[in-house]
């Protein structure tokens, strides 16, 4: 018995020192990222949460694509297209030729098919089609034309995202969600995918566009910021994007051994209010506690000032940007909580919801924050209440959720996706608020219809300063985009619309 | 001896149904729509309706109850609201990296526990002695993450000696796969870079899970061999003038094992509830960062799918215990 | 008379108290009590030891022990030491709450079912030993996913798991000392039932009660750290050992060491000091057999 348990140490320590590094593959053939992001669905239909979003984002294309870098929209599967006068039709000119990865082919059908699925199926990101489209016609194996409802400018861009994109409908069945591994249409496709821990991508040999740089990605997915931290650290990863603790990168910034990157990045986080729900449905309550934030603080002791105080929806450096919301005033806010009759002995008492994990480690202490902030008056008790993300969004959509956190990635580059999710009465169930206001949807219908940038941009001034005496919500601040990678590392592009390109890194 | 093994197995059933009962229940109390959870919130309510009567979530609780128990008899876990797969497929997928991790973790419990447990029993009263009761207490209050962390920044961060995550380098994993279990098929295979990756991601996590464990192994054993070594059977031996290392070794440590078994079968619960925060702290791939991820998901069926199956896999850890207790000293049988 | 028993405890119990101390097992067991009391006292004494508030910043975020702050703040401004102070409430809480829980469901049950035996102890027993067996950390891990946050529903999740523990003690006990002689007089001068359990039983089993409650508290606060760190413990801010040293564990590489390791000490000296207790006692009072005393 001990000899045998003697030569097995011997074996496993043999091995241990000698076993040498025969590698079936270079490792210039593969990227490795890592990220705390979860992936909740790869069918372009469903997923709406930043990860998968980026995952599709590099393995299907759209009609159209934005140029690298900028938010300059060309052709991607179309060839070209034509928009009626009036704006209500817009004809498609696909590429000759086009097929899925499993070979099968993308023409107008397709796209027919796609867009209808993506409207029956009505997940989440359902209304970016539903609301404007009336129909789509198939004219020929190339050429088809989709009618909206009324015109609506940006709406070759909500064609560039990713609910836009073409499934395989011998694949996809037009009544369900499909689960399975995607049919890819970009650069990549997906090879092999362990839900929850990681997806492998290789290049997709049927793709129409330039060849992606390196032949296999590899997106590990880690519990949180610590382990992920960890991990690049020890050199298991060749790129974190995003996702890492403020104090992380903070920290890694200063660490000769990566390199880091920093861009602009239009992702706002703020608080929503259910307008219908007691006390938030009084208006100077609200009012109240958009002046008891203390947007400094939180950008400084939470987020190491990464991230910019942002005074409006629409993000700095969008056109249509105004900054209408009231700076940070406790005596105001305490002026507003007294008329309304509370007092140190009769306290305003509220609940703040946070989701843990969704938007990175960092939020419990930004829930605490904000709860400290609003305690400072010394009139309100404000109780922290979390949940997990699938909890989260079914309790918003209830609206059990009274005062809670909620961030915004945009599906399209334009003021609009920024204002019409969140203000018009259609959507704003969606988010959680249940706002309504006529004078607002009048407005927001117009700017939709509008073809002139600066007419548009004029009516969304007009209706942020709406909002800013409303406040259903609280925008708090604006992201920046963060990436870390080992030095080898090129073609790292930190893009305005945040779509992270894994096609264009390679080792050098 | 089958009439033994057929009873063992008898009695286990009645407890995996105990604990799918209690979750079972306890899981529908849970107020919110698992429906909606799956369909996404802004799925009209005739949907969610059908999706409801579809998984049979509209029958009354105790139909529900029924039709459960009849599937799993099936071995039908149900289906994830994630992504949809049958439960058992994906539990089967990541078993075999719970499975090796418990192994090697449970090895070097044995390992350290046995050894530093006997030396400490022999050398009864003596520094080395102390050292291993304080060891053993000590040990036991460590909680089981906050050493994985200690072990990872140490071997990991600072001295970069061994990998900190995962259960193999990317493209490092074992072709073709045949038991699941890498360092087997590793040298199934004879792919000896395998080999060595895997067992260098082996290496922190059961030495985090081990070593915790250990505590209790060390205290067991050198009990034991306490009792034994003051049994007549050794005073003899010693009489006959047979050498200290033969009495330690063949005969006291011989007769102090069966016991040793059954503590391997008791602890192993702990174990398990261990392997759980070792898999979450090293990004281990089983069933215990399953359940973790598909707890914040608010996937019923995976949640229950895997409670039942950590409850089959205890029960039958126990049953192969008793097994081999019961022949190895036959007086144990009924 | 009065004043004579009462000398006879006192001095029995002290004689006891140096008998203890003169072997290794008896100074475990104190030294693991002398732990514990001071636990309890700075849970009872919070409000007067801790110099600042647990749940107000009172410093910057994430400085280094110093004068103002012996062990630092933590990422929220938070007083780190104050926190450790306060923590020690909430981890006696929840542990003394769960246990009272387990073993006031446990112990009842254990001695009637021990007592009467038949065909309900072989159900119950059965039932008993299925979730005993079961890994408890997963079995919490289930039902506090589901129940939520908060200190009840910890509590209960944690609760569920150890009333076998109790249960299964009791019952050894009370069976092996049901057959008894004195007992079997009791019976026979016609004590009722009720009297036997409480009177003769439950005096005979407490010792190993104590036993068995100190070394559940210490499984109690290990899985309540167990349950903060997979995120289905405790909200913040409320001062929580297990809460702050998973959130602490993030600061840990960026060097900001003391967040982590406060607390981390705390669990562990605490856990120490209850197994030490338990340990010492079981030891002493049951001490293995070729063990020199």
């Amino acid at each position: 018995m001990r000899k045998f348990l003697n030569l097995a140490i011997a074996f496993f320590v043999l091995v241990l020192l000698i076993g040498g590094k025969a590698l079936a593959i270079s490792p210039k053939n593969y990227i490795i990222i890592g990220t705390t992001d979860k992936i909740s669905s790869l069918d372009p239909a469903k997923g709406y949460d930043y990860l998968s979003c980026n995952i599709l984002q590099n393995i299907m294309e759209g009609l159209v694509k934005y140029v690298p870098g900028t938010t300059k929209i060309v052709p991607g599967l179309a060839k070209s297209w034509k928009i009626s006068k009036d704006g209500l039709v817009y004809t498609f000119y696909l590429k000759k030729g086009l097929k899925f990865s499993n070979g099968d082919p993308i023409n107008a059908k397709v796209f027919k098919f796609s867009i209808d699925r993506v409207i029956k199926l009505k997940q989440d990101p359902s209304f970016l089609l539903s609301d404007v489209v009336k129909k789509v016609e198939v004219v020929n194996d190339t050429e088809f034309k989709i009618y909206l409802k009324y015109p609506f400018a940006p709406f070759i861009n909500i064609l560039a995202f990713t609910v836009s994109y073409p499934v395989d409908p011998k694949v996809y069945s037009k009544d369900k969600v499909y689960n399975g591994i995607p049919v890819a249409s970009g650069p990549y496709m997906v090879k092999k995918w362990v839900r929850g821990q990681q997806i492998e991508l290789v290049r997709n040999p049927y793709y129409s566009g330039k060849k992606a740089k390196t032949p296999i990605i590899l997106v590990k997915l880690y519990r949180n910021a610590n382990t992920l931290y960890i991990a690049l650290l020890n050199g298991e990863i060749d790129v974190a994007y995003r996702t890492l603790l403020p104090q992380q990168f903070a920290k890694i910034q200063k660490n000769k051994h990566f390199i880091s990157m920093v861009g602009p990045s239009p992702f706002i986080r703020e608080i929503v209010f259910n307008v219908k729900y007691k006390p938030f449905n009084n208006r100077k309550i609200r009012e109240a506690i958009a002046y008891a934030v203390d947007r400094k603080q939180i950008v400084k002791d939470v987020f190491n000032n990464q991230v910019t105080p942002l005074y409006t929806l629409i993000p700095k450096g969008m056109w249509g940007h105004k900054p209408v919301m009231p700076h940070h005033n406790i005596k105001k806010a305490e002026e507003i909580l007294k008329s309304l009759g509370y007092s140190k002995s009769n306290p305003l008492k509220i609940t703040l919801w946070y989701s843990p994990s969704h938007y990175g480690s960092t939020e419990a202490a930004l829930a605490l924050t904000i709860k400290n902030q609003l305690e400072k008056t010394g009139l309100v008790k404000c109780q922290l209440k979390s949940a997990e993300w699938a909890t989260y969004v079914d309790y918003w959509n209830k609206g059990i959720m009274g005062m809670f956190l909620l961030g915004w990635y945009p599906d399209y580059f334009d003021p609009d996706d920024y204002m019409w999710p969140f203000l018009a009465s259609s959507a704003s169930n969606g988010m959680g608020s249940f706002y309504s206001n006529k004078k607002v949807d009048e407005l927001l219908l117009k700017a939709r219809k509008v073809v002139d940038k600066k007419e548009r941009a004029k009516i969304y001034y007009q209706v942020q300063e709406i909002m800013a005496k409303d406040v259903p919500y609280v925008p708090l601040f604006q992201g920046k985009q963060r990436v870390v990678a080992k030095p080898n590392i090129k073609g790292l592009l930190l893009d305005p619309v945040q779509i992270f390109r894994y096609y264009l890194l390679y080792k050098k | 001896m089958k009439s033994y093994i057929l009873t063992r197995i008898g009695l286990s059933i009645p407890m995996i149904l105990i604990i799918l009962t209690i979750v079972f229940f306890v899981l529908r109390v849970l107020p919110g729509n698992p429906v909606l959870a799956m369909l996404g919130p802004k799925a009209p309510p005739s949907v969610v309706k059908a999706m409801e009567h579809q998984m049979g979530l509209d029958k009354p609780i105790l139909v529900q109850y029924v039709d459960y128990l009849k599937n799993i008899a099936k071995g039908d876990f149900g289906h994830s609201t994630v992504t949809g797969m049958p439960v058992l497929k994906e539990l089967m997928q990541k078993f075999p990296a719970t499975l090796e991790l418990t192994i090697f973790s449970m090895a070097v419990a044995v390992f350290i526990g046995i050894f530093y447990g006997t030396i400490a029993a022999y050398k009864l009263g003596t520094p080395i002695d102390i050292s291993a009761r304080i060891y053993s207490i000590f040990v036991y209050s460590f909680p089981v993450f906050w050493f994985g962390l200690m072990l990872q920044l140490i071997f990991g961060v600072w001295l970069h000696w061994l990998p900190v995550s995962g259960e193999s380098s990317p493209f490092m994993t074992p072709d073709p796969i045949h038991t699941g279990i890498y360092v087997l098929d590793a040298i199934i295979n004879g792919q000896w870079d395998v080999l060595k990756d895997s067992l260098e991601h082996l290496i922190l996590p059961s030495l985090t899970l081990g070593i915790v464990i250990s505590s209790i192994f060390v205290r067991m054993v050198r009990a034991n061999v306490v009792l034994t070594l003051s049994q007549q059977f050794v005073v003899a031996a010693r009489a006959r003038g047979v050498k200290e290392k033969t009495v330690l070794f063949k005969h006291a440590l011989k007769n102090a094992l069966p016991p040793i078994l059954t503590i391997m079968g008791l602890q192993f619960a702990l174990l398990l509830g261990g392997a759980v925060l070792t898999e979450v702290t090293f990004s281990w791939p089983g069933i215990g960062s399953y359940l973790v991820n598909r707890i914040h998901s608010r996937d019923f069926a995976a949640i229950q799918g895997t409670i039942v199956f950590f409850a089959i896999f205890v029960a039958i850890i126990s049953i192969l215990v008793d097994v081999i207790n019961a022949w190895i000293n036959p007086r144990v049988r009924y | 008379m009065v004043k004579n028993s009462n000398q006879m405890l006192s001095s029995r119990l002290s004689s006891l108290v140096r008998e203890m101390l003169g072997d290794s097992s008896g100074i475990m067991a104190f030294a693991g009590l002398i732990i514990l009391i001071i636990f309890i006292l700075m849970a009872l004494f919070a409000p007067l030891i801790a110099p600042y508030s647990p749940v107000q910043p009172s410093g910057n975020p994430l400085s280094p022990p110093s004068w103002h702050h012996i062990m630092g703040t933590d990422n929220m401004g938070y007083d780190v030491f104050s926190r450790f102070i306060y923590g020690s409430r909430m981890a006696l809480t929840i542990a003394s709450v769960a246990t009272l829980i387990a073993a006031g469901i446990g112990i009842p049950l254990g001695l009637v079912v021990g007592y009467f035996g038949g065909a309900l102890d072989r159900v119950i027993t059965m039932i008993m030993d299925s979730v005993y067996t079961f890994p408890g950390l997963i079995l919490a891990i289930a039902i506090a996913a589901v129940l939520g946050p908060g200190i009840i529903n910890i509590s209960l999740s944690i609760a569920v798991v150890y009333i076998p523990t109790y249960y299964r003690v009791i019952r050894s006990q009370v069976t092996s000392v049901k057959n008894e002689l004195y007992v079997e007089s009791a019976y026979s001068i016609g004590a009722k039932t009720s009297t036997i359990i409480f009177k003769y039983i439950l005096p005979n089993v407490l010792p190993s009660i104590i036993v068995v409650l100190s070394m559940n508290i210490a499984d109690a606060i290990m899985t309540e750290a167990g349950l903060s760190f997979l995120g289905l413990g405790i909200t913040p801010p409320t001062p929580d050992w297990g809460y702050d040293l998973a959130n602490g564990q993030q600061f840990l590489i960026s060097n900001d060491w003391w967040m982590a390791f406060f607390p981390g000490v705390a669990i562990i000296l605490i856990v120490l000091g209850f197994s030490m207790f338990a340990e010492g006692l079981n030891e002493y009072f049951n001490p293995n057999i070729g063990e020199k005393r």
